[in-house]
Formats: C-alpha cells, sequence, structure tokens
C-alpha cells in the first residue's frame, strides 16, 4: 500500500484504526461488497474518500451525488455502463441525507433492493450519517436489512472546523432550518469551475452561441448552489448574476425561478434580508406559472420567503406564508421533516403575534413528524424542543421549559461534543431560564460555559459573545439571589 | 449466468465473506437449504400442502380453488421457503407452478391494481414458453388484439425492444404476449406512462368483469394443454415481492388485494401471495383476510435445544464453522440472532469482518462486539417510548401502532406456539437494563 500524502486521512485513519482495517479487508475483496459509512460529521466524509483512493489506487472511483430530486438508485447509475462502472470502480454514493427525504426515493430503495445488491459489479459505498440510517432503518426497511456491512468513522477534533449555520435558540429568533455542515462539495466544485473555465476560454470574447448560453446557466447555477452551501455566497451571487444577464430567451422559465430563489438564498446567507425577499418574491411568482399553486416546489419558496418575512420582523406576512405552504403540504397528505420545518417556523411566528397556545400546538406536531422521521438524539429533534422550551419559557412554565433544554443539552453533547458553539447557545438558554428561576449561581454556571465556548468559536467581539458577557455582567452587578 | 464454484462450506475467507452476503442467491445452492419444517409447530409447510388439497405428494382436484396470503417477518426465510416450495409444487402430480418475483417483473413503485392481471397472464406465457407447451389459445390473441385496435402503437412499444431476440414468426396477438413475456419487457412497458400501460389498465378497469372471464377462458384452454402433456394438475401463481407493498403503496396493496378483490377471487387458479406483514396486524384488513383468504404466516423459531443444531446449520453448511469460530462462539450467535435466520448470518458476517486481527478465527469477544454493534443499529432505531415498551415485560401484545412497528422493525420477535410470544431482540438486551 502507497503511504499516504494527506496528513488528514492520516488522522482519521489512526483515529479509526479498527473500522479502517475492517474497511481495508473488505475492500481488497474481489467479490462486490456494499458498503454503509456513518460519518459523525460531513467534514469527515472527503477526506476518508481520499483516503480510500489514495490507499486502493487501482480501484476507480466513481462518485455519484443525488439529491431530494432523486427518484430511485437505478435512475442514475447503469450498471450497464461499462466506461464508467467496471470491477475496479469504487461506486461512491453521497447525498442520501438528501435523497431520503424523497417518499419515491425510499421505496424505489426498497423496491430495487435484490438487483441493486444482487447486479453490483463493484463495490458499492454509501456515504451517511446516523440521523440518514435511521430513516432508512425506519423507512426503507426491506433495504436496511440488506446491509451488512457498516462503519463509523468519527471525527478527529482537528478536523471538527466546520461551523454550523442556521442554528436558532433563545438568543435570537430567525430561520431554524436546521442546515447540516455542508455536503462534500470540494470535489464537485472543482469539476464545476473546471467546466466554467474550460466555457469561458471557449468562448473568448465572442459572441455567445445558444447552446453556449445554455450550458453556461446551467454549470452557472449548479456552482452557484455549491459555492452557496460551501459558505461562499459573493461567489454564489455573482454567478447567478451571470447567468440571469443572458439572453433570457434561452433560459427557460423554469430555470430563472430556480435562479431567483438561489439568490435569495444567498442574499439571506449574507444577511441582506430585503434583498432575499425581493428575490423569493420573484421566484414565487414565476414558480406558480409553472406549477400551479399546490406544488411542493411552491411550498418550498413560500417557506424560504417566510424565513425572510420573519427575519424582517413582518410576522404577519410570513404567517400568511406559512399557513399557505402547510396546506399544501395538507392537501398531499404529506408528513414530513419539511413540513415540521414549516410548522415550528409557524410556531416561532405566532410567538412573536402572543399567539403561545396555538404556537404550541403546532411545535408538539412539529416535533412529531422529526420524531417520525429521526433518531431521538437527533439535531432536528432538540432544535424543536429548543422552540418550544422557549414557549414555555415564555408562558410562564418555567420547571418544563428547564426539563426540556437539558434534554436538549444532552443531545446536542452527543451530537456536537462540549466545544460546539451549538453547546454555547444551550448553556445559554440554560443560564437565563436558571435566572428566571432566581437561580443565580446556576445561571452563572452555565452562562460563564456558554461565554468560554463563544470565545473560542467566534471571538471576543461576536454578537453572541458579547450577550452572553452583558448578561454575566448584569448578574454579577446586582449580586446573586441563591445561597450556594 | 454461471454459478461460481463453490466447494461448501467453503474454507476461504473471502469466499466465507461472500456467501454470508444477504444477497447470496442460497435458492441456486438446493445442498445449503435448511428444513425447519419439524420444528416449525403447527404453521409447517404440511399444513399448507394441506391448504392446497396436496395430500400425500399428490394433488386432489376441488371445485375450489386455494387463495393463500402468505407473510413472515423480515429476514425469516420467506422466500427462500417460497422458492422451495415452488419446486416442490410443480410437478407432474401436482402443479404447474409459476413463480413470479413481482420486483423482477414490474416496477412497484409505479404498480397498479390492474397490473396484476397483466403480470399474472405474461408470466404464465413465460412458464409455458420454458416448458415447450403452446401458449397459443384464442383467448390470448383476443385479448391482444382488443388493446391493439384501440392503439396499434402499443405495438411498437412493447415489440420495439429485443426483436431480434424474439424472433418467432407469431400471429400478431400471439406475438405481443411473447414480447411482453421476454426478460424486462414488461417492466419496462409499466414502468413509465407508456401508451402501453394506460390502455391496458384503463381497459381493465372498465371491463373488469369481461377480463376475468376471458382470463378464466385463457386458463382453462391451457390447464387442458398442461394436463396433456403432463406437466401438473392443475395452475398455481405462487406470488413474492408484493410484500414489499408497503407505506405509501400499501393502499394499493389494500385496494388490489382486499377493496376490489374481484380479479383475485374469481380467478379460476390457486395463489399463493407473499403479503406485507403489516396487514396481518391492520385492524382494517384482517377482518377482511378470513372471509377472502387462508392465511399462513411463517413465524420465527425459537432457539432451544430442538433448533439449535438445524441454526447451526444454517452457518455450517455455508462455511466452515470449526475454522472461522472458536469453540461455543457458534452457540452464542445462534443466541443473539433470536431465531432469525438473517440476523444469525448478518452476526457471523459481522463478526468475521472484525477478526482478521485474530487471524480470521472469531472468538467470543470479537462475536460479542459483532452483536453489540448490530445491536447498536437497532438501538439507533427506537424512541423513548419503544424503550419504555420493550422494557415492560407482558406490554407487547396489543396491536397498538407502536408495538406493531417494533415488531416490523424486528425489536421486538414473534414466535412459534400458540401463544404466539413475543419477545425484544436480544441484541437489544444491553440496552435494555
Amino acid at each position: 500500500m502507497p503511504e499516504t500524502q494527506n496528513s488528514d486521512s492520516e488522522t482519521i485513519i489512526a483515529q479509526n484504526k479498527e473500522e479502517w482495517n475492517r474497511l481495508e479487508f473488505l475492500l481488497q475483496d474481489p467479490e462486490p461488497n456494499i458498503f454503509w459509512i456513518n460519518c459523525d460529521t460531513a467534514r469527515l466524509k472527503k477526506p476518508l474518500h481520499d483516503a480510500i483512493t489514495e490507499h486502493f489506487p487501482q480501484l476507480k472511483p466513481y462518485d455519484i451525488y443525488i439529491s431530494e430530486k432523486t427518484e430511485s438508485l437505478s435512475r442514475i447509475i447503469s450498471y450497464d455502463d461499462k466506461d464508467k462502472i467496471t470491477k475496479d470502480t469504487v461506486i461512491h454514493i453521497f447525498g442520501l441525507e438528501e435523497a431520503v427525504k424523497s417518499v419515491d426515493f425510499l421505496g424505489n430503495l426498497n423496491f430495487q433492493r435484490d438487483s441493486f445488491f444482487r447486479k453490483a459489479p463493484a463495490h458499492i459505498v454509501f456515504w451517511a450519517d446516523f440521523d440518514t440510517a435511521t430513516v432508512l432503518t425506519r423507512k426503507a426497511y426491506d433495504f436496511w436489512s440488506w446491509i451488512v456491512f457498516t462503519f463509523d468513522f468519527t471525527t478527529p477534533d482537528m478536523l471538527l472546523t466546520a461551523r454550523q449555520k442556521g442554528f436558532i435558540g433563545i438568543l435570537k429568533l430567525e430561520d431554524n432550518e436546521i442546515k447540516m455542515p455542508s455536503k462534500d462539495s470540494v470535489e464537485r466544485i472543482r469539476h464545476l469551475e473546471h467546466e466554467w473555465d474550460e466555457f469561458l476560454k471557449s468562448v473568448n470574447g465572442k459572441p455567445f452561441t445558444v447552446k453556449q448560453m445554455r450550458d453556461a446557466v446551467t454549470i452557472a447555477m449548479a456552482l452557484a448552489k455549491e459555492y452557496r452551501e460551501e459558505g461562499k455566497y459573493t461567489l454564489a451571487i455573482y454567478l447567478l448574476g451571470r447567468a440571469l444577464e443572458l439572453n433570457p430567451s434561452v433560459i427557460e422559465e423554469i430555470d430563472n425561478g430556480i435562479i431567483l430563489n438561489e439568490l435569495g438564498l444567498a442574499f439571506h446567507e449574507i444577511g441582506d434580508e430585503n434583498q432575499a425577499a425581493f428575490f423569493f418574491e420573484k421566484a414565487l411568482t414565476i414558480g406558480l406559472n409553472i406549477y400551479g399553486p399546490n406544488s411542493l416546489d411552491i411550498a418550498t419558496v413560500l417557506s424560504n420567503l417566510a424565513v425572510s418575512k420573519i427575519t424582517l420582523e413582518d410576522f404577519e406576512k410570513a404567517k400568511e406564508l406559512l399557513e399557505r405552504a402547510l396546506k399544501i403540504y395538507d392537501a398531499k397528505k404529506i408528513s414530513h421533516p419539511n413540513k415540521a420545518r414549516d410548522l415550528s417556523n409557524l410556531g416561532v411566528v405566532l410567538m412573536n403575534l402572543n399567539q403561545h397556545d396555538l404556537a404550541r400546538q403546532l411545535l408538539e406536531q412539529a416535533l412529531d413528524i422529526n420524531i417520525e422521521y429521526y433518531n431521538e438524539e437527533s439535531p432536528n429533534i432538540a432544535r424543536v424542543r429548543s422552540i418550544l422550551a422557549l414557549n414555555y419559557f415564555r408562558t410562564g412554565n418555567l420547571e418544563t421549559a428547564k426539563k426540556m433544554l437539558e434534554q436538549v443539552l444532552e443531545s446536542d453533547l452527543k451530537n456536537f461534543g462540549e466545544n460546539h458553539h451549538v453547546i454555547a447557545e444551550d448553556y445559554f438558554n440554560l443560564g437565563s431560564l436558571s435566572l428566571q428561576l432566581q437561580l443565580d449561581l446556576q445561571a452563572i454556571k452555565y452562562c460563564e460555559k456558554s461565554y468560554d465556548i463563544f470565545k473560542k468559536n467566534f471571538g471576543d467581539n461576536h454578537p453572541k459573545t458579547q450577550l452572553v458577557l452583558n448578561s454575566l455582567q448584569l448578574i454579577y452587578k446586582h449580586g446573586p439571589r441563591q445561597t450556594p | 449466468m454461471a454459478k461460481y464454484p463453490y466447494d461448501f462450506p467453503v474454507r476461504e475467507i473471502r469466499q466465507a465473506i461472500s456467501v454470508l452476503k444477504p444477497q447470496f442467491e442460497v435458492t441456486d445452492w438446493p445442498e445449503l437449504y435448511v428444513d425447519f419444517s419439524r420444528v416449525r409447530a403447527k404453521e409447517t409447510f404440511n399444513s399448507l400442502s394441506v391448504k392446497l388439497n396436496v395430500i400425500d405428494d399428490v394433488f386432489e382436484s376441488t371445485n375450489d380453488y386455494s387463495k393463500i396470503l402468505y407473510t413472515g417477518h423480515t429476514g425469516c426465510g420467506k422466500s427462500t421457503e417460497l422458492v422451495m416450495l415452488h419446486h416442490y409444487l410443480n410437478h407432474k402430480d401436482r402443479f404447474f407452478s409459476v413463480y413470479v418475483d413481482v420486483n423482477e417483473s414490474l416496477q412497484m413503485s409505479s404498480f397498479e391494481p390492474e397490473d396484476l392481471f397483466i403480470l399474472l397472464i405474461t408470466k404464465l406465457v413465460e412458464a409455458l414458453k420454458e416448458s415447450g407447451v403452446s401458449f397459443s389459445v384464442s383467448g390470448l390473441k383476443k385479448l391482444a388484439d382488443d388493446w391493439i385496435a384501440q392503439d396499434p402503437e402499443i405495438v411498437d412499444e412493447v415489440e420495439k425492444k429485443d426483436s431480434k431476440e424474439a424472433g418467432a414468426q407469431l400471429e400478431a396477438g400471439f406475438n405481443f404476449w411473447n414480447f411482453l413475456s421476454l426478460k424486462g419487457n414488461l417492466k419496462t412497458a409499466f414502468s413509465y406512462n407508456s401508451k402501453t400501460s394506460t390502455i391496458i389498465r384503463k381497459s381493465i378497469k372498465q371491463n373488469q368483469g369481461d377480463y376475468i372471464v376471458t382470463f378464466n377462458e385463457i386458463l382453462y384452454e391451457i390447464k387442458n394443454e398442461i394436463l396433456t402433456k403432463d406437466f401438473g394438475r392443475e395452475i398455481i401463481f405462487i406470488l413474492d415481492g408484493i410484500e414489499k407493498l408497503r407505506q405509501e403503496k400499501y393502499d394499493t396493496y389494500v385496494q388490489t388485494f382486499f377493496r376490489d378483490a374481484r380479479l383475485i377471487q374469481n380467478l379460476n387458479s390457486n395463489l399463493i401471495c407473499c403479503v406485507p406483514i403489516d396487514s396481518i396486524y391492520d385492524i382494517h384488513v384482517c377482518s377482511l383476510i378470513d372471509g377472502l383468504y387462508q392465511r399462513f404466516i411463517l413465524p420465527l423459531i425459537d432457539v432451544n435445544d430442538n433448533t439449535r443444531q438445524l441454526f447451526n446449520s444454517i452457518v455450517s453448511k455455508r462455511i466452515d464453522v470449526n475454522k472461522f469460530m472458536e469453540n461455543g462462539v457458534m452457540d452464542y450467535c445462534i443466541e443473539q440472532s433470536g431465531g432469525n435466520p438473517r440476523q444469525l448470518i448478518k452476526i457471523v458476517a459481522e463478526a468475521l469482518s472484525y477478526s482478521q486481527p485474530n487471524n480470521f478465527i472469531v472468538n467470543m469477544e470479537i462475536a460479542r462486539k459483532a452483536s453489540q454493534e448490530l445491536g447498536l443499529d437497532l438501538r439507533r432505531t427506537l424512541t423513548s417510548e419503544h424503550f419504555r415498551i420493550l422494557k415492560e415485560e407482558n406490554y407487547y401484545d396489543d396491536a397498538d401502532k407502536i408495538i406493531i412497528d417494533l415488531l416490523f422493525s424486528l425489536a421486538l420477535l414473534e414466535y412459534n406456539g400458540n401463544t404466539r410470544i413475543r419477545k425484544p431482540n436480544p441484541l437489544l438486551q444491553p440496552f435494555l437494563s
């Protein structure tokens, strides 16, 4: 075996020695095997994938990215494609976290299990996480029951730099959609950037042909999505702008809608909420023309626009939008994490409109849906509990709120470890509650922990660090009300 | 495809891994079959044979046709047993047996109730072709001609595939069935909104009664041909794969088999169909089952002194247990299997994958680790409410949805016997104390 040149890979292998040895042994098997690799963070996938490629140069990686739009694996993997798949190939399948949101995809996993497994001409590696495994065990059990070789890899501390975005806690009400750390898009970005460069070279100042313009739009949209998911928002906005500038007659209306929605998301991420709302509204208008009012795509745009309105504190408008989105799910009798997301967002809105009882009902519904989909310790469940705790907090049910937040903390500690900023938010929330319960010493303890973690993650000047520091100073100033 | 020439029980580690994979087609190797019938209590295949009126290995014709729903837990060996049953029944003294792997033949995600009709005919034609029995019966031609008359383009859709392979110079109507019965053609024709599927489904839906009469006429003519050639005394269809119509497709299953069961009930042929286990516990369905079908549940088998050797055989027929496992380890794996053959095989395969540091010999420590890993996978599927129920003994007998979920996910196992005892999966024991 060649020595790996990649220090990340070496560190991962060293930390996961036993799992790596199993993987290595089974990858040497001349008969195809099916592997399921659970990574505790998405950050781990790329270097681990690289490690496999480095250690098995004779096995050609064939990476496939699937999404919520993927109906079935057989649609995107053709075992008959001898150019791409031979017995010396390893098929890496990424994006299951998204794909399992599709009911059709899950159903097809069960239906196509036998042919998928029995006819596999090469090793297949499913890259996923515990939540996705849980969804499969519940929703695609026939498929899951044939997965034998599962591997649990953990991320070495030195790689734990990925920052989670979009968290909502008691600190601030905002978009509560959970965004797990970005997917392994480095490879895709490299590939798309190459295509974009090639495209620019091929055009080289000459007027675009219609075909070139269409190609440009396709590449720009794909690349912009990757940039946005990787946090490179300015680049995403630049590319989307370029795509929009192209002659509109060659851009499909549907693509226009997607570009506008992507622009909205990118502006939302950089905090320009007015621009975000502007683009979401345009995307909505186009979407309604294409899909009509009852499509799930419309529900998604309504939901995005609602988040913008929440951020702009236009709660009445947000309420109306979310109610429209939820009606679409209800009409289709869909119980899905996206519906849970909209329910909890509406819960947040109603709490801002002082309709706490109704908000609590919606949040409980959201919690039920997430419990149905995810493992008890999933961050998605913890997030809804966190908002429910806020609801209890605001309605004076402090003990229940505290109990719920303790549950959230316990779950988050398992998922994120001690030093993650999510934990800092949990500690601060518990600190705030303890203060209300006149348990000042406990409040100090929680807030100090929160402060340390925020400082470590974001530095001293970050608004969240400052908020906790100010709270601590206030408690110190008035003196603790609780005897030690 | 030629079978890999394994010399069972295998002694080479990579071969051992291969023959323990779930996708290993055990039915290709009759010598690996383990007959559990003598320990399956009252639910034995003997009783299934009796239900089919097969006494002393001979089918006695009656005026009734048996319609049997067959089910069991994931991994309990349903498909394996069904294939073995097909081989047994397919005999001149018993049946002309048509085995249908529904999943191989149709795109299940787009399955519609009407598809069952065309599926049965197509697979019958396929089986007749394989046996060299003529399928030139007038009813088949009439059916195809009717559809082709509605839209001649469906001929192109069906016949454009593999036209060379089909070869035979048959009349249009017969050629339609000939093409449709070629491998993969039915699935392709019904996997998207083709004209063929649209026209056929619509026609069957609108004229179901007529189609049932025609189908029975076809069966009558074919039965005579089969009897003449001494291929069996009756026709039986064995359908494997319908049990995958769960969750979003469950309603289609209920529609096909219960709400609108005319086709199946009026079919002048015997039928065994593997169905979702949920329906056995579904109060809205189980009340209908008894009126329409006989049922057969393949239960799990309790691990005890009478059965341990049989479980051992599942593995020891495939791999050399003495070479790969230390003394006593196999017994531990059997206990941990909870009587589920697939779970047993998974435990052993998982243990072998951890055995490299010990020269590929599984000792007790490695077996425990494998068992723990699989237990963790199972544990991950459970909510705190699931745990509460699992920890409360004697609380498993209700048909609450949550208990049914536990049964389906194999967190709870249901066993042989008059009382249908339910116990938590042994893999979960470490998490229940």
